[in-house]
């Protein structure tokens, strides 16, 4: 498609037996070629010990050193193993930004419980992927104020808002603020739910270069997510930028090209 | 390592399984007449796309499907499913509709219209459904319309497995219920539309485990997009045969049996 690689942001390890994801690191690649994906950011989330979900992570990088991008995972439930564990992850295992995943801390992205986390990133100037809401909030912020917040307090971090990107109409006019507003957020287009142009309407009202594609792999089939890029109605150059380009700028991926 | 076209177009002919047409109650859809709906088959090259009432679903069948009839203006390229509701409907009212309108398909929809799938409920129907060979879709549920719980798989099993000579396509099978694979090796006459079954491989396992017979091609347009599913099985590898049964043949054989 172009000499850029095709990079996907969104992409889990790791055996869940309930929506049938299996550890096949060979069927894993026979996807990705199938879908024309050359690499794929992996992280593992699924461990409360979140050391066990990226040695996951490590192990399948090492089969495939050329495919696959390792990337961090921590959990505030653990405040006391969570800088260690970042400094491993960032150090030992080449991580190149983090997922946190707080529907399972059943504490939004902006908790006081994500602090010790968000400050070492912001130290360190890491990306940091993220839910921008979850289900169980009750009261939510509107997002403009809550990543507005974050930046002004960890304005060393890149914050990438998972499925933001979808198409959905799923607080779409929330997502188009925060982005357009609120410097270094970008949004990534995993998930199941779309609507006949929404995807379009994204792309023209934050422009491409805030959109990463990602596939949420294995738990979606990274041939249906790819979909949603390449058959929209947006320019060729669009696509380029979303597929690969933006994702190799803001992770400062070398090798980047064919 | 793989590679793509950004300008995709099928490879065969494809007739859409699962779409609706016409507006909504609750919000603008983004594509709500005939023309623009063809536009965007045009683009996409779909030959024909089987068309549903969400009006029928979600309110009134008798006012949805005559609806339906008024969009579509005995446009060919769209082709009418009518909507019943067992415990509302008259079934001879609704049989002289079918007939008058020369209707191919029919569908229900247990999950918005709120009742359990037993036989005390449906006999009727079905009998006649059986007897006349036109095939029925059962959407498991309905996410973007409802928020009703899905049907009932163990309904759907002992009552579909009373009609042995009933076609029933399970349309809308979300990623996260695998027992739709034990229910269509349990019950030969059922066809699954794979619109919302995304999971990774998961149609290559269709067809591994069913063979491609009974697997029909849906978008869920314009609540999701032409594009997505079709991309997807033509990046899959599949035979040519293979992929005309489940992008046209496989539907197309089912609605003319009627």
């Amino acid at each position: 498609m172009s000499e850029t690689k095709i990079v996907d942001f969104h992409c889990h390890l790791g055996r869940w037996g309930f929506p049938r994801i299996d550890d096949l690191t060979d069927r894993y690649l026979r996807i990705m070629d199938l879908s024309g994906v050359d690499l794929a950011c992996v992280n593992c989330i699924f461990f409360g010990n979140a050391s066990i979900g990226n040695d996951i992570v490590a192990s399948v990088v090492k089969e495939a050193p050329d495919r696959f991008i390792p990337v961090a995972f921590v959990t505030p439930h653990y405040q006391d193993d969570v800088i260690g564990e970042l400094e491993r992850c960032f150090g030992e295992l080449k991580a190149k930004f983090l997922k946190i995943y707080p529907t399972y801390y059943q504490r939004p992205v902006d908790d006081p419980g994500y602090e010790k986390i968000f400050k070492w990133c912001s130290d360190n100037k890491k990306v940091i992927m993220s839910h921008a809401s979850e289900v169980f909030e009750t009261n939510p912020p509107q997002l403009v104020d809550r990543y507005s917040n974050l930046a002004d307090k960890f304005p060393g971090v890149s914050w990438v808002m998972a499925h933001g990107a979808t198409g959905g109409r799923h607080k779409r006019d929330q997502i188009i603020e925060a982005v357009n507003k609120v410097p270094k957020v970008y949004i990534d287009t995993a998930g199941s739910l779309d609507t006949f142009g929404g995807f379009e309407t994204l792309v023209s009202n934050v422009g491409a270069k805030k959109i990463v594609f990602g596939s949420d792999m294995p738990l979606f089939d990274a041939r249906n997510q790819i979909a949603r890029i390449i058959t929209s109605k947006i320019t060729e150059k669009e696509k380029k930028q979303i597929l690969g380009e933006n994702t190799i700028k803001l992770l400062g991926l070398k090798n980047a090209k064919k | 390592m793989g590679n793509i076209e950004l300008d995709f177009k099928p490879t065969v002919k494809v007739w859409d399984s699962n779409a609706s047409l016409g507006p909504r109650h609750d919000f603008k859809v983004s594509v709500d007449t005939s023309e623009q709906t063809l536009e965007e088959m045009d683009r996409l090259e779909i030959e024909k796309a089987i068309v549903y009432s969400p009006h029928a679903v979600g309110f009134d069948s008798n006012d949805g499907n005559n609806y339906l009839i008024d969009l579509i203006n005995s446009n060919e390229r769209l082709i009418p499913q009518f909507v019943f509701n067992p415990t509302w409907d008259n079934l001879e009212q609704f049989q002289d509709e079918i007939e008058k309108n020369r209707i191919s398909s029919v569908r229900m929809t247990p999950s918005v219209h709120q009742y359990p799938f037993e036989n005390w409920i449906v006999k009727p129907w079905l009998s006649w459904l059986q007897e006349t060979k036109i095939p029925l879709w059962i959407p498991i549920s309905y996410e973007f319309l409802s928020n009703e719980s899905p049907v009932n798989p163990s309904e759907l099993h002992e009552t579909i497995r009373q009609y042995p000579e009933l076609q029933v396509v399970i349309a809308d099978v979300h990623y996260k219920y695998s027992w739709i694979f034990q229910l269509l090796e349990s019950l030969p006459n059922c066809y699954v539309e794979i619109s919302q079954f995304i999971g990774t491989g998961a149609v290559e396992e269709l067809i591994e485990r069913l063979g491609y017979e009974r697997i029909l091609y849906g978008s869920g347009f314009p609540e999701n997009n032409f594009g997505r599913q079709l991309y997807s099985i033509h990046q899959s590898g599949l035979e040519k045969n293979v992929l005309e049964s489940i992008c046209h043949k496989n539907v197309k054989e089912l609605i003319s049996n009627s």
